[in-house]
């Protein structure tokens, strides 16, 4: 580990590229349960990485994600990208709970006109994921069946399993903001979840079937409506 | 020969979860497999004393291992079991 840490020493990592530079995101947590805990912490890592990009970043975060909010904050063209980490339907987004109603619903997706946006979030690319393309969403990348979203504990010690799913969750992200298309984060994520259900397969940690299980299944249910090479 | 009883929860709800599988393991290899009852419960019948291990799975549920050691004077051997759903 010594050596680790000394190798680190001095090391440069590049500037960001900052395509994105003076863009608008919203990234949208919700939480009050283990899975929404997990995905809010995607979040958060999600708004260090954009702003270091230049992108300026507003957020709804537990109990602010509510729709009355959410209406507040999407003006039109004032928002490039939502992220959206947190429960879903297909045809809704659920929010922070207990609440009176939805975060949003499919009778409510010309909101996200004009946007691209990535929903980690079980099931909401079957209906509102079209709807929303329909309403003039320029992409919505998301999920068409459950999300899983492990949580590690001291009996897998020998990998985090976690933050392993929490990187895949962001990748997606990523990739649009590195300027490539929507296509290309759909295929990264896959390959990314491939690549650690295979490194699990190889090296048999704890629980590792159960675990590439997980992560090749949030693979094969990633995909996205509206044109493959839309880009931010 | 001891019974193995068990009851697996939700941690968040407290509530059992029904009809969930549970595997029994002995030296890494799987010795008998069985699943919850709707409330919650499983057992492990005519086990032998020694060091096992009971696994919990479900796919929308965070696997669980927990040992469990069944000593010679035992008749049977109680656990709970504690699992969180994983989904989004």
């Amino acid at each position: 580990m010594a050596v680790a840490v000394e190798e680190l020493q001095g090391l440069q990592f590049p500037q960001p590229l900052q395509l994105q530079k003076g863009k608008t995101a919203l990234l949208i947590a919700p939480y009050f349960d283990r899975a929404t805990s997990v995905a809010s912490i995607a979040e958060r890592a999600l708004i260090d990485y954009l702003q270091a990009e230049g992108m300026n970043v507003l957020t709804l975060e537990g109990a602010e994600a509510t729709y009355d909010n959410l209406v507040k904050v999407l003006k039109p063209g004032f928002v490039e990208l939502i992220v959206y980490c947190g429960h879903g339907m297909n045809d809704a987004w659920v929010g922070q709970q207990p609440a009176p109603r939805m975060l949003l619903t499919a009778e409510e997706a010309e909101l996200l006109h004009g946007t691209i946006v990535v929903a980690i979030a079980c099931n909401s690319l079957n209906y509102l994921g079209n709807i929303s393309v329909a309403k003039k969403a320029k992409a919505y990348l998301g999920f068409l069946d459950l999300v899983l979203c492990p949580v590690t504990d001291h009996l897998m010690a020998d990998r985090n399993y976690q933050a392993d799913f929490i990187r895949t969750f962001m990748h997606p992200v990523i990739t649009l903001v590195q300027g490539r298309t929507v296509n290309d984060a759909v295929e990264e994520f896959r390959d990314l979840c491939y690549y650690y259900a295979d490194l699990y397969a190889e090296k048999g940690y704890v629980l590792w079937e159960f675990h590439s299980f997980a992560m090749q299944h949030n693979a094969n249910n990633f995909s996205y409506a509206g044109a493959p090479d839309v880009v931010l | 020969m001891a019974t193995i009883k068990g009851k697996v929860i939700d941690s968040e709800t407290g509530l059992p979860i029904p009809f969930i599988a549970v595997d029994l393991y002995r030296r890494a290899a799987k010795i008998d497999d069985t699943h919850t009852d709707k409330k919650g419960e499983f057992h492990f019948y005519d086990v032998e004393p020694g060091e096992y291990v009971v696994a919990v799975l479900s796919p929308i549920h965070n696997p669980v291992r927990q040992k469990v050691i069944v000593e010679p004077d035992d008749e049977e051997v109680e656990l709970e079991i504690k699992t969180v759903k994983i989904i989004l």
